[in-house]
C-alpha cells in the first residue's frame, strides 16, 4: 500500500542530511571570511546549544553569539578591516559520516577539517601554520530549518608550516585575544606524544539512531 | 518520473546507499586511525570474493582481510598494541575526499572513487636485538611524513545492510614532511612481506614516468554489477 507519509520523511532525512552537509560547509566559508553573524545564525537559537572548541566551551546561542560576534568580530565591525589584515583561516571538510535520525528530527555527524591559518606575529613576520582538526557536530531541525545544535572540535595539530608536528606538538598558534568561555575544557587538550597513543574516540562515530538521546557524542 | 510507491522507494534507497557508502569510509578512516581494526573488519562483507589490494600486496576473501587487519596490523586492544608504533607514538591519518559513488540501478552494488590526503606519524627505533625496548620508547625517533592515494572501491548490500566488498589503495606520494614529494623515494614494500603478490606493480611518481590515465577509472553509472566489467580485478585481467 503506498505510504506516502513514510516516503515523505524518507524524502526529508535524505534532504536533511544535505542540508547539514551544507551547514558544516557554510561554518568554514564564513570562519574564513570573517562573516560571524552569518555564522552565529547558523546555530539553533536554544538554552542548550554547544560550541566546545580548543580553549573552553561556550553554552546556549547567546554564549555562542557572544563568542563569534564579540570575542571574533564580525568584518563589518569597525576596527575589523585593520585586525584582518594579513589573517586567512582555511578549515576544509572531509572524511564525513553523518547520520540523521529515523524521526527526521535531529542528525548526529564527524568531520576530518584540514586547515591552516596565516597572520601577522607580534614581531611583524608573517606566520603561516598547518592546522589539522576533527569535528563532532549534532544539528537540529527547526522552524527556521536545519541547524548546528552543538559542536565539538578535537584537535589534530597546528604547527608551523616549516616544522613537523611532532616536533613541538603541543597545539600551537593564532589565539583571538580575550576569550572568555562559559566553561574550560573538561580535559586536557590531546596532543602527540612519542609514547601516547592516538585516542580511540575523538570523536567515536556516529551510529545510527531513530530518536535522539544524549550519548555525549559532542 | 516515477509514478508509483516502488519506483520512488527504489530512488530514495539508492539516495540513501550513497550516504551509507561515504558513512562505510569515513568510518574505515576514524576506526583506521584509532587503531580499532576488529571493528573494521566487521564492516567488510563476509565473502570469499573479497578483495583488498594494499601497496605491499594482496588478500582476497574475508579470511584475507582479518589477515590484514586482525594479524598483519593488529588492534589497540591487543595485548601487543603497547609494543605497536603504529599505535604507540603513531598516528596515522588518511582523509577521504573529491568523492565520486554510483549506486548500481538495482540497488544491490555501488563503486566508488575518493581520494586521499593523509599523514603518518610513527616512531623508530635503533634496534640492536630486532625487539623494540618499551622503556626507551621516549628515546625513539619520531617520523612525520605525508602520504597522499587513492581509493577505488565497491561495495554490496548484504543482509539489508551495505558492506566494503573490494578496495585497492594506490599510493600517490609518501615522503618526509621535510622532502618535497618530487623526491618520492619508492615505496618500501620490499619490508613488509605481507599479503600475497599485487597484480600491477604499483606507479610511483618519478621524473620520467606518466602518470596513470585510470588507475583507477572513476566510476560511471552501471544497472548492474558485472564482475568481468567491474570487479577490481578486471584492469589486471585485460592490461
Amino acid at each position: 500500500m503506498f505510504d506516502l507519509d513514510k516516503l515523505s520523511l524518507y524524502a526529508d532525512r535524505l534532504s536533511g542530511a544535505r542540508e547539514c552537509r551544507h551547514l558544516v560547509s557554510r561554518y568554514a566559508y564564513y570562519f574564513s571570511s570573517m562573516r560571524t553573524l552569518e555564522l552565529a545564525g547558523l546555530w539553533a537559537r536554544r538554552d542548550d546549544s554547544v560550541f566546545i572548541t580548543l580553549w573552553g566551551e561556550y553554552d546556549g546561542y547567546e554564549g555562542i553569539r557572544r563568542h563569534f560576534t564579540e570575542e571574533m568580530g564580525d568584518r563589518s565591525t569597525p576596527g575589523m578591516d585593520e585586525f584582518m589584515k594579513g589573517k586567512v583561516f582555511i578549515r576544509e571538510f572531509n572524511t564525513e559520516m553523518l547520520q540523521v535520525a529515523g524521526d527526521g528530527k535531529t542528525a548526529r555527524g564527524s568531520w576530518i577539517s584540514m586547515g591552516h591559518n596565516a597572520f601577522i606575529r607580534p614581531d611583524g613576520i608573517p606566520q603561516a601554520d598547518w592546522v589539522w582538526n576533527k569535528y563532532a557536530i549534532e544539528f537540529i531541525n527547526t522552524d527556521e530549518g536545519w541547524k548546528i545544535w552543538k559542536m565539538h572540535i578535537f584537535p589534530v595539530f597546528s604547527t608551523p608550516f616549516e616544522q613537523a608536528w611532532t616536533v613541538d606538538s603541543a597545539y600551537q598558534g593564532f589565539r583571538f585575544p580575550n576569550l572568555r568561555p562559559d566553561k574550560p575544557l573538561a580535559e586536557p587538550l590531546w596532543h602527540w606524544t612519542v609514547d601516547g597513543a592516538y585516542p580511540s574516540d575523538e570523536p567515536d562515530l556516529p551510529r545510527p539512531y531513530h530518536t535522539y538521546e544524549d550519548i555525549r557524542f559532542v | 518520473m516515477e509514478t508509483n510507491h516502488d519506483d520512488l522507494k527504489r530512488r530514495l534507497d539508492r539516495l540513501q546507499a550513497v550516504q551509507d557508502c561515504r558513512n562505510l569510509m569515513g568510518a574505515y578512516s576514524l576506526l583506521h586511525t584509532a587503531y580499532r581494526n576488529k571493528e573494521f573488519v566487521e564492516l567488510w562483507a563476509n565473502r570469499d570474493d573479497d578483495v583488498l589490494l594494499m601497496p605491499w600486496g594482496a588478500y582476497y576473501g574475508i579470511d584475507g582481510v582479518r589477515e590484514c587487519y586482525l594479524e598483519h596490523h593488529g588492534d589497540r586492544e591487543d595485548m601487543a598494541a603497547e609494543d605497536n608504533p603504529q599505535l604507540h607514538g603513531g598516528m596515522f591519518m588518511h582523509c577521504m575526499d573529491t568523492e565520486i559513488i554510483e549506486v548500481a540501478e538495482d540497488g544491490q552494488t555501488a563503486r566508488a572513487f575518493w581520494f586521499d590526503p593523509g599523514h603518518e606519524t610513527y616512531v623508530e627505533f635503533k634496534e640492536d636485538d630486532g625487539k623494540l625496548a618499551r622503556d626507551d620508547w621516549d628515546q625513539g625517533i619520531p617520523h612525520t611524513d605525508w602520504c597522499w592515494g587513492k581509493y577505488a572501491v565497491n561495495f554490496i548490500m548484504e543482509d539489508g545492510v551495505w558492506k566494503f566488498w573490494q578496495m585497492q589503495l594506490f599510493p600517490l606520494t609518501r615522503q618526509s614532511f621535510y622532502t618535497c614529494w618530487t623526491h618520492n623515494k619508492p615505496y618500501p614494500g620490499h619490508k613488509f612481506a605481507m599479503g600475497g603478490p599485487l597484480p600491477e606493480q604499483i606507479w610511483e611518481y618519478a621524473d620520467d614516468l606518466i602518470y596513470p590515465a585510470d588507475r583507477p577509472d572513476p566510476p560511471i553509472p552501471y544497472k548492474t554489477f558485472d564482475m568481468k566489467i567491474h570487479g577490481i580485478l578486471v584492469p589486471y585481467e585485460n592490461s
